[in-house]
């Protein structure tokens, strides 16, 4: 069966440990497309498997866990994260993951620059000549989320959080990746901070092409932003579509607790 | 600033700076050729001619010592430096690499583990018998498996932070993400563990050497000298003094600045 969507097509994904048929699937049949452009969301309880489905599509799973079946298409070519053959994802230049944590995602010995310019070489490495050099687009790039140049030779401990944030912003707006995750970015951070997550996001989209898949388990964060939203609980898809019905006629009892849950914080608590 | 001048660690480093200084130096701090016997002085007490004495040949046991330190310093940051080499290579190896490389890795380091470190520096020594080279290869022999053992602890928990999975979800080479993401974080433990390594490297090879594994006589070794000296340690002790209160120094003074490095990284 071919896809029928562009970029990525995500069929009947399941997620457990090899070897052990009983009771260890983790992620069920999870299922979506991603055209360009796109902006997906995907929500659900902490543990209900949301990480789990992008660091597979990552090919980072850690060790014990891999991806038992599926079909995942990538332009039309069936690929399976995590298995070096013909056809994969190259990690950096096909799909680019920002982990919830600045502080934790960047190396403490490493400067803010070569974090750049190391990832930016490994995605061009694949593809076409640069037309300019990697300094000059990180250093563009971190201009761009108002950071200024200096922070180019910064180490992570030098920034705040907010800062180191925006680097990792500034890390998908360099590599510009056909398909970035961003996993949980609004947690944790200020209104300025989020705006700019946002920002980038779009800018992403609209000028790059690039499809973002936002996990969040937060539906506030969401709304507005992704035109689709995935519903996990417990390793199993609940409900897909479009986010404006999803919150407006949530099907599932799980989905309208999500709703009602953002609801309750919108309306100051009471 | 008077309260670091009299502390351990600016003592300590003064005094490994000063003896670092005199074994680089001793081609110009020594009075008098380490080798150029002076039967007519022979077992001479300490006096302004020889300040530490003469042996039983008439050689200057201050130029001996500085001459003797010299080597011992040498063949120790030799013999240190070949073990967290080998032991860095092989513990990220076994650490790092997937399948049969990784488990043949850690058998290695198991097997290097489990032998007594004197016996395999004996036959390592033993290879090139009675040389610098030979005695060099034993110590060294005998220290990589603590180091690959310590390597591969740090490199096994650096593998596991999410900067690392972040840089490989980048699609980094592995290669740079060792040399640059990994290993500038063994920094610390890698100066710790050699100051205090090193110490026991030259007291081990002083041993060595007063077993006659060393470099071959007329050469100005520490333990030698301590194993020459011991038939006139009646009639003439400082011969037993100067070398065996060197040894000690020299250990002691690497053994307290290997402490406080540790202190310093691991207590901040």
């Amino acid at each position: 069966m071919m896809p029928d969507s562009d970029l990525l097509s995500v069929q009947d994904l399941c997620i457990g440990i090899p070897g052990n048929d009983s009771g260890t699937v983790l992620v069920k049949n999870v299922s979506f497309c991603l055209n360009k452009g796109d902006i997906l969301g995907i929500t659900g309880k902490s543990g209900s498997g949301k990480t789990l489905t992008a660091l597979a599509l990552a090919g980072i799973l850690p060790k014990p866990l891999a991806v038992r079946s599926g079909i995942v298409w990538f332009k039309g070519c069936p690929v399976l994260p995590g298995k070096g053959g013909e056809n994969f994802l190259v990690p950096g230049r096909d799909i680019l993951m920002l982990f919830q944590s600045p502080s934790r995602a960047l190396d403490p010995w490493v400067r803010i620059g070569v974090h750049l310019t190391d990832s930016i070489k490994a995605a061009i490495g694949a593809s076409a000549t640069p037309r300019e050099t990697p300094k000059e687009t990180a250093v563009r790039a971190l201009e761009k989320t108002g950071l200024d140049a200096t922070a180019y030779d910064c180490y992570p401990f030098e920034l705040s959080g907010g800062q180191r944030q925006r680097c990792l912003m500034a890390l998908a707006l360099a590599v510009k990746p056909r398909i970035l995750i961003a996993d949980e970015p609004f947690t944790g951070q200020d209104d300025n901070n989020k705006s700019l997550v946002l920002k980038s996001i779009r800018d992403l989209t609209e000028n790059e092409g690039t499809a973002v898949i936002v996990i969040s388990h937060d539906l506030r964060g969401l709304q507005g932003l992704a035109q689709n939203l995935l519903v996990i609980y417990n390793g199993r898809q609940i409900e897909a579509g479009p986010a404006r019905d999803i919150i407006q006629t949530p099907c599932h009892a799980h989905t309208r607790e999500l709703v009602r849950a953002m609801m309750f914080m919108e309306g100051g608590g009471r | 600033m008077w309260h670091f001048i009299f502390s351990r660690t600016a003592v300590s480093i003064l005094f490994c700076l000063i003896i670092g200084l005199a074994a680089l130096l001793a081609p110009w701090l020594s009075p008098k050729d380490p080798l150029a016997a002076d039967l007519s002085c022979r077992l001479a007490a300490p006096c302004a001619q020889f300040p530490l004495g003469a042996d039983q040949l008439g050689r200057c046991v201050l130029s001996r010592i500085l001459w003797g330190l010299r080597l011992s310093l040498g063949g120790a940051l030799a013999a240190s430096g070949l073990a967290v080499g080998a032991g860095t290579l092989l513990g990220i190896g076994a650490a790092l690499a997937k399948g049969w490389v990784g488990i043949l890795l850690r058998a290695v380091i198991d097997m290097g583990l489990s032998m007594p470190g004197l016996i395999l520096a004996i036959v390592f020594a033993g290879l090139a018998p009675g040389t610098m080279q030979g005695l060099i290869l034993g110590l060294a022999a005998a220290n990589w498996p603590w180091w690959a053992r310590l390597i591969r602890g740090l490199a096994l928990s650096a593998a596991q932070k999410e900067f690392v999975i972040a840089a490989r979800a980048a699609g980094l080479k592995p290669s740079r993400i060792v040399l640059a993401y990994i290993l500038p974080q063994f920094k610390n433990p890698l100066l710790a563990g050699a100051s205090l390594k090193t110490g026991r490297i030259i007291l081990a090879f002083a041993g060595l050497s007063y077993l006659g594994l060393g470099p071959p006589p007329p050469a100005p070794e520490l333990g030698r000298m301590l194993q020459e000296a011991g038939i006139y340690m009646a009639r003439a002790p400082w011969l037993v003094f100067a070398p065996g209160i060197s040894i000690t120094l020299v250990v002691a003074a690497l053994n307290v600045a290997g402490k406080i490095f540790q202190g310093e990284f691991y207590d901040a």
